[in-house]
């Protein structure tokens, strides 16, 4: 529902503006260094998650943005119950669409936000060991839904085109797993951190 | 770990080890691979259950050994106890290594407390943070599982008292009463002691030795049962060890909310009890021996009731 709110305010806007935004979009790629957090015992370690985002420039200081993004395998810390001995790991990628509304500090510096909503595919892993003498066992499942993000960011111009970008954010996929498990187990995967990256302005 | 099929020296395990240990919680004190007197050889299983007054929760404590080693239960087999009314499973680990501990609900104070090892794989993961239901390893049932024991737990020790509750000298000697419950039941006097000389303290534990363990409603103690010189090479003193320490250890966090030291017995402080004042809280139990569902099960298994009342010394 978010998703689809979000696609019509950016068709709407599009199809009213009466600017020209030829020379005013921007691609850049980002690498987001994070560490999960499930919310519960978990104890992620830092992983990175790899974006690349396009910004269509609708006003001077308003950009809508449409990016992907994937992760590599982000470990959590091994842990030990009575069950056994275990280790989970998440792998996640998705899309993001979104608005970067920019302020020019200077000519070479701006700062932006940037405020999206995402969709998510997660796949979560858990590899447990219990005992010599019993199997070693590893089990997955994969689960898709959206969520939001938001960042702050600076933003410093090389060149006319070129520039490289500073960013704190938090990405947040809801409800990982509901339907599909009992309510109880839902959960929410937060993604807090920063990225640095390059942006290509044309 | 080797394990047999044997049914009935699964059961005996099993139960047995279902055994040991109640209460007790992890704690920074020496943790031995071993409670004391667990044999060497062969699959030793202790289990216990104590409830105190006004607790409306029975600790119950198990551990299996074999050959003189704890085993770990793993992959999901887990040791429940239950009454009539409730049932816990053991999850939380004990004192010792290879305990496993759990705090039983009995508001209706049922007497007699069952242990079964089940094999629970999703019940055992309920503490994990992702979806167990969809992420289940099952290696599959364990050896121990369907081992049982019962444990009838006797009744609380009632209106207790001492004859003095202010002392001032470990030459002194008070007359400990209760109502005695004729069912033949053994009692066990132990204590947790508190001495400070204003800027520190000495916390301990100590086991009472004395001379008739009946339940008869009288027993002539002597304080230096509690009390001890740390110059004195000629100690009666018997601290206390093994699973009773680690009941009372679990009990005394459980009268405290948990906020109680978790070193109480650790005798870091050299603080010399003798000459210092000491707070003397004295715990007794009324206690029975439980059994084995299976004949073959070798170790021990006992239930208790307890109460308790608080002495002072004060040498000066």
């Amino acid at each position: 529902m978010l998703k689809l709110i979000f696609i019509s305010i950016i068709l709407y806007s599009s199809l009213h503006s009466n600017v020209s935004h030829s020379k005013d979009m921007l691609i850049d790629g980002n690498i987001f260094y994070t560490v999960p957090d499930a919310g519960g015992t978990d104890d992620f370690h830092t992983g990175k998650i790899l974006s690349f985002n396009y910004s269509y420039y609708y006003r001077s200081w308003l950009a809508f943005t449409a990016g992907i993004f994937f992760s590599e395998e982000i470990y959590d810390e091994i842990q030990t119950d009575i069950v056994g001995t275990y280790q989970a790991s998440i792998e996640t990628r998705g899309l993001k669409l979104g608005i970067r509304p920019e302020y020019s500090l200077s000519k070479q510096n701006k700062i932006y936000a940037r405020l999206g909503i995402i969709s998510y595919k997660t796949k979560l892993i858990i590899d447990e060991y219990f005992e010599p003498g019993l199997p070693t066992g590893s089990s997955d499942d994969t689960a898709t839904g959206n969520g939001y993000l938001i960042g702050f960011g600076w933003q410093h111009s090389f060149t006319d085109k070129v520039s490289f970008q500073l960013e704190l954010k938090n990405q947040k996929q809801l409800d990982l797993f509901d339907g599909k498990t009992t309510p109880d187990r839902v959960f929410d995967f937060s993604y807090t951190g920063f990225s640095i990256g390059l942006g290509y302005a044309f | 770990m080797v394990l047999t099929h044997n049914p009935d020296f699964r059961l005996t395990t099993a139960l047995s080890a279902l055994a040991v240990v109640l209460l007790l919680s992890a704690c920074d004190i020496e943790i031995n691979n071993n409670i004391p007197d667990v044999p060497p050889e062969g699959r030793f299983a202790v289990v216990g259950a104590n409830q105190h007054k006004d607790i409306m929760n029975v600790q119950v404590g198990t551990a299996i050994f074999d050959d003189g080693d704890p085993v770990n239960l793993v992959g999901g087999d887990v040791v429940q106890a239950s009454t009539t009314d409730d049932s816990i499973l053991l999850l939380e680990d004990g004192f010792y290594k290879g305990s496993y501990v759990a705090s039983l609900p009995n508001t209706l104070n049922f007497n007699q407390v069952n242990f079964l090892m089940v094999h629970e794989p999703l019940l055992a993961r309920q503490d994990r943070w992702y979806p167990v239901d969809l992420l289940n390893i099952d290696p599959g049932e364990g050896e121990f599982v369907g081992a049982s024991a019962t444990i009838n737990l006797p009744p609380e020790p009632l209106n207790i008292s001492a004859s003095s509750s202010n002392f001032n000298s470990i030459n002194d000697s008070f007359l400990l009463s209760w109502d005695p419950a004729g069912a033949g039941d053994i009692m066990k006097i132990r204590s947790a002691i508190s001495c400070t000389n204003g800027t520190a303290t000495n916390k301990y534990g100590t086991e009472a030795v004395i001379v008739d363990n009946s339940d008869d409603g009288s027993e002539n103690v002597n304080l230096d049962q509690f009390i001890y010189d740390i110059n004195s090479e000629n100690q009666t003193i018997k601290f206390l060890l093994a699973e009773a320490r680690a009941m009372l250890q679990e009990l005394l966090t459980k009268l405290s909310n948990g906020a109680a030291d978790e070193d109480f017995f650790a005798n870091l402080v050299p603080v010399n009890p003798v000459e210092n004042s000491c707070e003397i809280r004295l715990f007794l139990f009324r206690q029975r021996d439980g059994s084995f569902d299976s004949t073959s099960t070798n170790g021990r298994i006992f239930g208790s009731r307890s109460s308790d009342i608080t002495l002072f010394y004060n040498p000066n």
